[in-house]
């Protein structure tokens, strides 16, 4: 029984990642989960990290949205002519 | 463009040629700060200039939707992430096989499922949370994700792209969801691996 309920490391990083992205679990996914987690240091880690990474990307995404990410060296600039071309694709009535 | 006496908005314009003279003083105004959102998100020039010239076009199509309640500035943003979400579909779908077995040349855990010696979440000084504000952290965080497979770093950032429920994203992508935490799975693996190496084990 025990046998059965015990997760490998991969499976055990899977579910939190599953937990993590879909915000719930079966009941047995999460009571192996949590089982699995107890006793191995390594997939907690794992899963405080891949937490942490997770809210990273989330503000960095947004933060970008708001225009607050610092680029080292040259933000990337639109070409000299795009807003020519760009104008002229749409007097042309391409986009209506 | 017509304004509305009390609260100066924008009212929706009727005639083309006010949608036009409404759409051009946009593109002057938030074109360079859409393609610097459309060139993080894809990381390639010409994509990201396809994506914000499609994102104008369809703003003067479905101009006639934008009721003021957002700032011009947010409808747009809106469109260009819908633009950048259907680009990462399409992307995915034109690969030939994105299945991912488990087992083949995991880099990361044995045949049994346990860690590889090599692949073992090492302890971190600090939260990466913590250090969002170290301008270094940021471009490391940058590069890893560059480093991911197209599609695994597409399919990561759709879900934030788009808020949208797993279902669906698997639904648009035209995967299982088993294969959804598959590449979830291998993309934050790598990401994790990848933060180690390059940041936290070089402090």
């Amino acid at each position: 029984m025990m046998k059965y309920l015990m997760l490998s490391c991969r499976e055990a990083t899977r579910l939190t990642e599953k937990k993590l992205t879909s915000g719930r679990l079966s009941l047995l996914d999460n009571i192996q989960l949590a089982m699995h987690l107890r006793m191995c240091e390594r997939c907690r880690r794992y899963a405080q990290q891949s937490t942490a990474i997770e809210k990273v990307l989330e503000r960095q995404l947004k933060e970008q949205e708001e225009n607050e990410v610092n680029y080292e060296g040259e933000p990337p600039v639109l070409p000299n002519d795009f807003r020519e071309r760009l104008l002229r694709r749409l007097q042309q009535g391409d986009g209506i | 463009m017509r304004k509305d006496e009390k609260n100066n908005i924008p009212t929706p314009a009727s005639s083309e040629h006010e949608i036009n003279s409404q759409l051009q003083q946009w593109v002057n105004l938030y074109a360079a700060d859409l393609y610097r959102r459309a060139y993080y998100l894809t990381s390639h020039r010409e994509t990201a200039e396809d994506l914000v010239q499609e994102t104008f076009l369809a703003a003067t199509q479905q101009f006639g939707q934008y009721e003021g309640k957002s700032a011009p500035k947010t409808w747009l943003q809106g469109i260009l992430n819908h633009k950048v979400a259907d680009y990462f579909r399409l992307r995915f779908r034109q690969k030939p096989s994105q299945d991912i077995d488990p087992s083949a040349n995991d880099t990361y855990f044995t045949e049994s499922g346990a860690w590889r010696t090599e692949a073992l979440p090492a302890k971190w000084d600090d939260s990466p949370e913590n250090l969002l504000d170290v301008p270094e952290f940021g471009r490391v965080f940058e590069e890893c994700l560059e480093h991911l497979p197209a599609t695994w770093h597409d399919v990561l950032l759709l879900k934030f792209i788009e808020s949208k429920k797993s279902e669906e994203i698997c639904q648009s992508l035209g995967i299982t969801t088993t294969n959804y935490w598959q590449i979830i799975h291998r993309a934050k693996l790598q990401m994790r691996h990848c933060l180690e190496q390059l940041w936290f084990q070089r402090r």
